[in-house]
């Protein structure tokens, strides 16, 4: 089965920041994790998959057509969540299916209202008047309720409680369990990335630091910790990254060098990454 | 056109609940020129430019919420919500328009005014001219945003309205005087807004295709 997205060379300058070249595949059947800090170029990389941008270079294939393309019945595969939610303030969470309902052919009534009153969203209560959580349990349903092949999410749990983000996970789950169905998903929430994600891609500055298979990930890095001189013994091509604490230091390190080292999760994964590529990597 | 009416009756519904104040003005006009008589007419007239710059409004709207940006990730096509607007624009102008035309003839009931024929035919070219100024403004709304197209919006209104008095001036009399030179500007000017309205939709759409976001 061709890859649900296929990025190759993609690159997008601005005033002051570069995105690219960027070269990622997203299979289909798996749910791939977007990781990285503010203005590391995640919602920009969004924007270019959905058309918002055009790329200076590059190309990106999504579904097996160009990012960006208008043509109605291949847009309605692919169910979006922004960061920020836009719907018409004035509108009614009704009034917003019936008014996205004739731009989907495929788009499934019954299954947003039943999504909406699921998630507790208030029938006579304007779009503009939901607090941030609502907003986005509503962009969720919009997104799910035209049974969509690819979902895109930027951001999709922000501003949920800790029992909303859990039913959402697990309506991602569940749609994840059609082998024809993936999801490409942002999020600062590195919890939330690590109970679903089959994949991540970690950008830095435009770039991406790393990516690959979750588990092959934590697999490849770990963490040790010990004294100063313990960590400072350790071979320098096994450390990717060093903090210093008050009790000692601990060290991001490839477990093929160092198989005591305990599996790192993705938090610790990107904050010494991070570190790394900024040169903070103090011994 | 399915597609492009359900977001031109959107627009609609999201401008009722949030600009009351604007249609509440609109109707005080009306209400106004009913009650105070003939030199108040010009208050009718206004009427018909608020109507079609109702469509500034939903487009600003759009910009505010973030609606004009999520969209493009639907199955709607950056034409079809260019065409919703256009929509919005004719629609706000031709019901400014026969509001106009329609207190012109509740104010002839009341005694106020007298009975005009030419009320009619002058809320039609008070339309077309709305919709031509419509015509240059909102290509430039779909380029650079609403905030930067009201400002260009004041200076087409001034060169607009300028231009009428410099041509009133220098043949206005003759020209009022002549029945079918009225007879024919009657019967071009709405031609000619058709055409200029079909090319700035025509360049409306080739705009909001390129544009990034």
């Amino acid at each position: 089965m061709a890859d649900a997205i296929k990025i190759e060379g993609l690159t997008k300058s601005f005033k002051n920041f570069t995105l690219g070249p960027i070269d990622l595949a997203l299979p289909t059947g798996c749910v791939m994790g977007l990781i990285g800090e503010n203005g590391a170029g995640k919602s920009t990389l969004i924007s270019l998959l959905l058309g918002m941008k055009r790329p200076d270079a590059g190309r990106a294939l999504v579904l097996g057509e160009e990012a960006g393309s208008d043509n109605a019945p291949f847009r309605s595969k692919i169910g979006v969540v922004l960061d920020i939610p836009g719907f018409p303030s004035a509108m009614r969470a009704s009034e917003i299916g019936k008014l996205l309902a004739p731009g989907f052919p495929d788009w499934d009534g019954e299954l947003f209202r039943s999504l909406c009153a699921g998630f507790q969203l208030p029938e006579k209560t304007n779009f503009g008047e939901y607090s941030r959580g609502m907003k986005m349990k509503l962009s969720i349903a919009t997104a799910l309720a035209h049974h969509p092949e690819l979902l895109i999410l930027d951001e999709p749990t922000g501003g949920l409680d800790p029992v909303a983000r859990d039913e959402i996970l697990d309506i991602f789950y569940n749609f994840i369990q059609s082998p024809d169905r993936s999801i490409l998903i942002s999020s600062h929430i590195l919890s939330d990335l690590e109970k679903i994600c089959d994949y991540i891609a970690f950008l830095h500055e435009g770039r991406l630091l790393l990516q690959g298979e979750k588990d092959v990930l934590k697999e490849t890095y770990g963490l040790m910790r010990g004294s100063r001189a313990e960590i400072a013994a350790l071979p320098e091509e096994a450390v990717k990254g060093v903090r210093r604490t008050g009790t000692g230091d601990e060290a991001l390190v490839l477990r093929d060098y160092c198989p005591a080292a305990e599996p790192a999760d993705l938090e610790e994964l990107m904050v010494f990454m991070l570190r790394y590529a900024k040169g903070e990597n103090a011994r | 056109m399915k597609k492009v009416w359900a977001l031109t009756r959107a627009d609609w519904l999201n401008l009722w609940r949030t600009s009351k104040i604007f249609f509440g003005m609109i109707l005080l006009y009306e209400v106004v020129y009913i009650l105070a008589g003939e030199e108040w007419m010009f208050l009718s007239i206004l009427s018909v430019a608020l109507g079609g710059m109702l469509s500034y409004s939903a487009i600003g709207y759009d910009e505010r919420s973030g609606w004009n940006r999520f969209v493009l990730t639907t199955a709607y096509s950056r034409k079809d919500y260019v065409l919703g607007k256009y929509l919005v624009a004719v629609t706000g102008t031709l019901g400014g328009a026969l509001l106009m035309a329609a207190t012109g003839g509740v104010a002839a009931m009341t005694g106020r005014v007298p009975l005009d024929e030419g009320m009619a035919p002058l809320s039609g070219m008070m339309a077309c001219g709305v919709l031509i100024a419509l015509s240059i403004v909102l290509p430039l709304a779909f380029r650079f945003g609403m905030e930067k197209a009201r400002l260009m919006n004041i200076l087409v209104i001034a060169i607009l309205c300028g231009g009428a008095g410099v041509m009133a001036g220098l043949g206005g009399d003759l020209i009022g005087n002549i029945p079918q030179v009225m007879t024919v500007l009657n019967l071009a000017l709405p031609a000619v807004t058709a055409a200029v309205l079909a090319g700035s939709c025509f360049l409306s759409v080739r705009i909001y295709r390129r544009r990034q976001f």
